[in-house]
C-alpha cells in the first residue's frame, strides 16, 4: 500500500470551496478559523484547498462558528463524508498519478463533458488497441509493457461511465488530425476504432464534431482541454489542460469563460453532428 | 439540419440575449459580457430574474395544454440556451410522438440545442438555423420534420421584444401574421413578450440597457401585444400577465413575489 494520501475528490475540491465561501460570508479571517480550532492557520487552509481530507470534527465545529444553520450543517458534513471516501480509481494508484486522479473523479461526477482532441480520440472514446497504440508510442523511457496494461486497463475502466443508466453529455470537437495520423501502422486498428466513434455517434448523449482543416485555423489551436459542468447550479465549471509532466485546473470565473467561448466558437465552426457521421465514414474507408 | 453547416459570423465579444437570459435562469454558459449586462439590467428592473423564470414556466403551461388538446408538431423559434425541462421534453412527456423543431439565428445557440436537445424514440426533434424574419427559409426548414398540412403549435417566448415594428424595417406583427397565415386550422400560437404598462420606469431603464448593449428591445403595451393575435380565437384567460396565465401553484406564489412586467396569450386558429 502507498502511503502517500489518494489525491483530492472533486468533493473534496467543491466542499473547500464552500467552506472557504462560509467563512469569509461570516467575515471571518482564516487566523480566527484556525484559533478556535486550535489548530496552526495552515490547517484551514488546507482543508479549503483540499490538499488535505476534511476533518469531519473541524468541519463541524467550523460550520458552527460561521453560524451555518444545522439542516444545512448537517447536509455539509454527509456531502464531506461522502467526498472523503475512495473512488475506485485508486487501486490503480501505482499508475495514476495525482492531477489525473481528480480528472477521473470530476469525470464521473459532471453532467456535461466538453472537450477539445487535437490530437487523438478522447480516452472515454477509445478502443483498447487504440489506447495501447497511442500509449506505447507516447512513452518515452524505462516503462515496461505491465505499466502499458495497467495504464490501459484504468482507461477502459474509465469508460464504464458511459454505461451508466444516466451517463453524463459528452461534447467533443477533434481535429481532423485525429482522422490524418494513424497510430498504428496495422490499418484495422484505426478502422476498430472509426467503428467504434460512429457506434458512439449514434448514443442520445454523445456529441462528436471533427474541426476540418478546409475551415482554417481555429481559437483551440493550442493544447487538448476539458470542460466539467457539474449538475449543482452553484458549482462552477472546471477546466482541465495538460502539459508533458502534470496538468492545470482551472476554475476561476475568468479562464473557464474563456475556455468555454473558444469552445462555442468552435463548436459552430467545425462540422456538425450529423457531418461528421459522414466524415467518419469517408475515412473509415481510407484505412 | 440543413444550412447548420454554412460558415457562420460570429461576434462573442458584445452581450447576446440568449446568454444574458442563461444568466438570468442560473445557467453558466454566459460569458462576462452577458454576465454584466444582465446584472445592470437586474439592478434596473428587480423583475428580471423573476420574468425569465416565468417566461420558462408559461412555455411549459402552453406546450403541455396544447399538447392536451391534441397537438403533436411544434415549432419553437428563438430557442434560446438549453435549459431543463426543454420544450420538447414537456411535449414528449405528453405525448411522445411529438415532434419538434428548435429555430434559431445563432450558430453557437443552435450548436448547443443540437448537443444537448435530442428527443423521444418514437418522436423527433429538429434543429433548424434561421433568423424568424426569413420567414421563407425557416418554414422551409421546419418543413423536412413537419407536416404544415397539419396543426402545428408555433411558440415564440420571449421573444418578440427583440424585434421592431414597421418603422425599425422588421414589422413584426406583419411578420407573425404571415406565420400564421401559413398554418393549418387547429393550429396554435403561443406568445410572451416584455410590457412597458406594469412597470414603466424600470423598463424603460431595462431596454435603453439592452439597446446600450447592442440588442434592440421593443417593449410593447396590451394593445400592442393583443394584436398579435389578431383574426385567431384566445383560450382562456386571454392575454394576461404572465404569471397569470393557468398558473399552477408555483406560479401563485410566484405572483406573491411581485409583477412580472411580461404578457402572455395562447390563441388557436380556426
Amino acid at each position: 500500500m502507498s502511503e502517500r494520501r489518494p489525491a483530492p475528490t472533486v468533493g473534496q475540491v467543491v466542499l473547500g470551496r464552500r467552506l472557504q465561501e462560509l467563512r469569509e460570508a461570516a467575515r471571518l479571517k482564516r487566523e480566527e478559523a484556525a484559533r478556535v480550532l486550535r489548530v496552526a492557520p495552515a490547517t484551514v487552509r488546507r482543508m479549503e484547498m483540499a490538499e488535505v481530507a476534511l476533518k469531519i470534527p473541524y468541519v463541524q465545529v467550523l460550520l458552527e462558528t460561521y453560524g451555518v444553520p444545522d439542516d444545512e450543517a448537517a447536509a455539509f458534513v454527509a456531502l464531506a463524508e461522502e467526498a472523503n471516501r475512495p473512488g475506485w480509481w485508486q487501486r490503480f494508484h501505482d499508475v495514476l498519478p495525482d492531477w489525473f486522479s481528480l480528472y477521473v473523479s470530476l469525470e464521473g461526477a459532471a453532467t456535461i463533458i466538453r472537450s477539445y482532441e487535437p490530437h487523438f480520440v478522447p480516452g472515454l472514446l477509445q478502443t483498447e488497441d487504440y489506447a495501447r497504440a497511442v500509449m506505447e508510442a507516447g512513452t518515452v523511457g524505462q516503462t515496461g509493457p505491465e505499466t502499458i496494461d495497467r495504464h490501459v486497463s484504468l482507461r477502459m475502466a474509465r469508460q464504464r461511465l458511459l454505461e451508466r443508466p444516466d451517463p453524463p453529455h459528452l461534447w467533443v470537437i477533434m481535429d481532423e488530425t485525429v482522422l490524418r495520423r494513424p497510430v498504428s501502422i496495422r490499418g484495422e486498428v484505426m478502422r476498430e476504432q472509426l467503428d467504434k466513434l460512429l457506434e458512439f455517434a449514434e448514443r442520445d448523449r454523445i456529441t462528436l464534431q471533427i474541426a476540418e482543416f478546409k475551415d482554417g485555423p481555429h481559437p483551440g489551436t493550442y493544447a487538448p482541454f476539458t470542460l466539467f459542468r457539474f449538475g449543482e447550479p452553484e458549482l462552477p465549471d472546471m477546466v482541465f489542460t495538460e502539459y508533458l509532466t502534470g496538468a492545470l485546473y482551472l476554475d476561476s470565473r475568468k479562464e473557464v469563460s474563456a475556455h468555454l467561448e473558444v469552445l462555442d466558437h468552435m463548436t459552430a465552426r467545425a462540422a456538425s453532428a450529423q457531418r461528421t457521421k459522414k466524415i467518419l465514414r469517408e475515412h473509415r474507408e481510407d484505412f | 439540419m440543413t444550412g447548420s453547416d454554412a460558415a457562420p459570423q460570429i461576434d462573442t465579444s458584445r452581450p447576446h440575449p440568449a446568454r444574458v437570459y442563461d444568466w438570468w435562469l442560473g445557467g453558466k454558459d454566459n460569458y462576462p459580457v452577458d454576465e454584466e449586462l444582465a446584472r445592470k439590467i437586474l439592478a434596473l428592473d428587480s423583475s428580471a430574474v423573476r420574468g425569465a423564470r416565468a417566461n420558462r414556466r408559461f412555455m411549459h403551461r402552453a406546450v403541455r395544454a396544447v399538447a392536451e388538446a391534441g397537438i403533436r408538431q411544434f415549432l419553437d423559434i428563438g430557442t434560446g440556451i438549453p435549459t431543463e425541462p426543454n420544450l420538447h421534453q414537456v411535449a414528449q412527456a405528453v405525448a411522445p410522438e411529438s415532434r419538434v423543431v428548435y429555430a434559431d439565428n445563432d450558430p453557437i445557440v443552435l450548436r448547443h440545442a443540437q448537443a444537448l436537445l435530442r428527443g423521444s424514440e418514437e418522436g423527433r426533434t429538429d434543429y433548424v438555423h434561421a433568423d424568424v424574419r426569413d420567414i421563407d427559409t425557416l418554414l422551409q426548414q421546419a418543413a423536412e420534420s413537419l407536416d404544415f398540412s397539419r396543426p402545428v403549435a408555433l411558440s415564440l417566448v420571449a421573444l418578440t421584444h427583440y424585434l421592431g415594428g414597421e418603422a425599425d424595417g422588421d414589422d413584426v406583427h406583419g411578420l407573425l401574421q404571415k406565420y400564421v397565415a401559413a398554418l393549418a386550422p387547429g393550429s396554435y400560437l403561443i406568445l410572451s413578450q416584455v410590457t412597458p404598462d406594469l412597470n414603466p420606469e424600470a423598463i424603460a431603464k431595462a431596454a435603453a440597457a439592452f439597446r446600450a448593449g447592442g440588442t434592440p428591445f421593443h417593449p410593447r403595451s396590451i394593445t400592442e401585444f393583443q394584436r398579435f393575435f389578431e383574426g385567431l380565437e384566445l383560450l382562456g384567460p386571454g392575454v394576461i400577465p404572465v404569471t397569470g396565465w393557468r398558473p399552477e401553484a408555483e406560479d401563485v406564489a410566484a405572483q406573491a413575489e411581485g409583477v412580472v412586467p411580461v404578457y402572455a396569450g395562447v390563441a388557436v386558429k380556426r
